[in-house]
């Protein structure tokens, strides 16, 4: 090599070239593999603000649950309970109606009623087959009919009152008045426990207002003793009720 | 005026060459400091999010434990709201049958001799009077209390006398 291009006066060249070299090494690992990739870190930070979030959901939950006292939560459900049992309880919306009767002065000519399969779900429940999941969860309603005699609408207004004023709710469906008669389709309020899982990440809705709202409405209503006196009843083939109880309880309240 | 350059071209290269060199050495200086300052920050970056990883998931963990202790009264909780729900909804849908038979009870100088409520659906009532006057009273007091009011049947017949037959639906709200 002649002296007008000596190796030592090139060697500087190294340093451009070993940067770019190691530029797109650190480049290709940042793009492509390692873990602090950019793809990666953008995948991180999505999923740390969904962590930080799931994290104010749950403590969020986690101070509702601390002001929810159990026993004032119990006895409300009991309160609920009575409004509308939690499984079909036709006896004790024959012992309204036969109440409502005396009460209004008038006779109970016959009843008929409709009211489907009586069962309850309880959270104990174990994997229920299919078509008994369908049957808990069947949107039948317990309707009976009754027949009253009376002489006039005054009778019937008083009665229609009194039976909304009673537990368990009954909803008046509808009214034939006619000719010294009363044709009465009432429906008795009632619905199974919906099935819950315990999923501790599930958002908990708890309204204690509208709860308590609730409680002071239904304390305005009359729970009615069951009544022991026969009234004039029709024979009673006449009272149709399907499929028995199975599962019904009396309390309504599942264990746990 | 012509300069004549006494210097040799071959220091006249070697003076070029060394100002392309330093401004190659400068400028891959500048670029390898911000590549590094870039590297630094993206390593900073995936540092923080590891351990804020770290950090939320016990937190998560933690919380998740201090809910299953109250899973009792979740359960509650959740069972109390549901019927609250079903409860105020059977409310809501219970029509006003015995609104609708206290307003025919009010009705003056009229017997109310036939009467079909339908929950959510109209009315049809049937009226016996001593008159037209008394029957298209009544007609004119259930306009007060109904926004739909039709007569369907005025008549009279020997049997029954004087007898009107009225369709009545939505009640006004003031009524309800």
């Amino acid at each position: 090599m002649s002296a007008k291009y000596q190796l030592s006066d090139w060697i500087w060249v190294f340093y451009p070239v070993l940067t770019v070299v190691f530029m797109l090494v650190g480049i290709n690992y940042v793009v492509n593999n390692g873990q602090a990739s950019l793809n990666s870190l953008m995948v991180n930070q999505e999923q740390i603000e969904a962590e930080r979030q799931r994290v104010e959901n749950l403590r969020l939950k986690l101070e509702l649950l601390k002001t929810i006292d159990k026993e004032t939560s119990l006895k409300q459900l009991e309160k609920m309970l009575v409004a509308m049992p939690a499984s079909r309880q036709v006896w004790l919306l024959i012992n309204e109606l036969k109440i409502i009767g005396q009460r209004s002065g008038m006779a109970v000519e016959s009843y008929k009623g409709s009211v489907g399969d009586v069962r309850e779900a309880t959270e104990s429940a174990s994997v229920a087959t299919e078509s008994a999941q369908q049957k808990v969860e069947s949107p039948k309603e317990m309707v009976l009919l009754i027949v009253y005699e009376l002489a006039d609408i005054n009778k019937l207004a008083t009665a229609l009152a009194e039976s909304e004023k009673m537990l368990p709710l009954v909803k008046i469906v509808s009214v034939n008045f006619e000719k010294g008669k009363a044709e009465i389709n009432m429906e008795g309020a009632w619905s199974a426990w919906p099935r819950f899982v315990n999923d501790p990440e599930r958002q908990l809705v708890f309204t204690r207002g509208q709860i308590s709202q609730t409680i002071t409405k239904l304390e305005k209503f009359e729970v009615p003793e069951i009544s022991t006196e026969s009234v004039t009843l029709a024979p009673v083939e006449e009272i149709e009720i399907f499929e028995e109880a199975e599962e019904a309880t009396a309390s309504g309240l599942p264990e746990g | 005026m012509t300069e004549i350059n006494f210097v040799p071209k071959r220091e006249v290269d070697k003076t070029k060459l060394l100002k392309v060199r330093h401004w190659v050495l400068a400028v891959t200086t500048v670029i390898l400091v911000v590549y590094l300052v870039g590297i630094a920050g993206l390593f900073g970056m995936w540092f923080y999010q590891t351990s804020s990883t770290k950090k939320t998931s016990s937190e998560v963990d933690a919380l998740l434990l201090q809910i299953r202790q109250y899973s009792e009264i979740e359960t509650t909780a959740r069972r109390l709201q549901a019927r609250m729900e079903e409860v105020n909804k059977f409310l809501d849908g219970r029509g006003e049958a015995s609104k609708s038979a206290s307003i025919l009870v009010d009705a003056q100088d009229v017997e109310v001799v036939d009467w079909q409520y339908a929950a959510g659906g109209g009315q049809v009532v049937k009226v016996k009077a001593e008159g037209p006057a008394q029957i298209f009273a009544f007609y004119v007091y259930s306009q007060e209390k109904y926004s739909q009011v039709q007569p369907d049947e005025v008549g009279w017949s020997v049997l029954d006398g004087w007898y009107g037959r009225f369709l009545l639906s939505q009640m006004n709200k003031e009524e309800g």
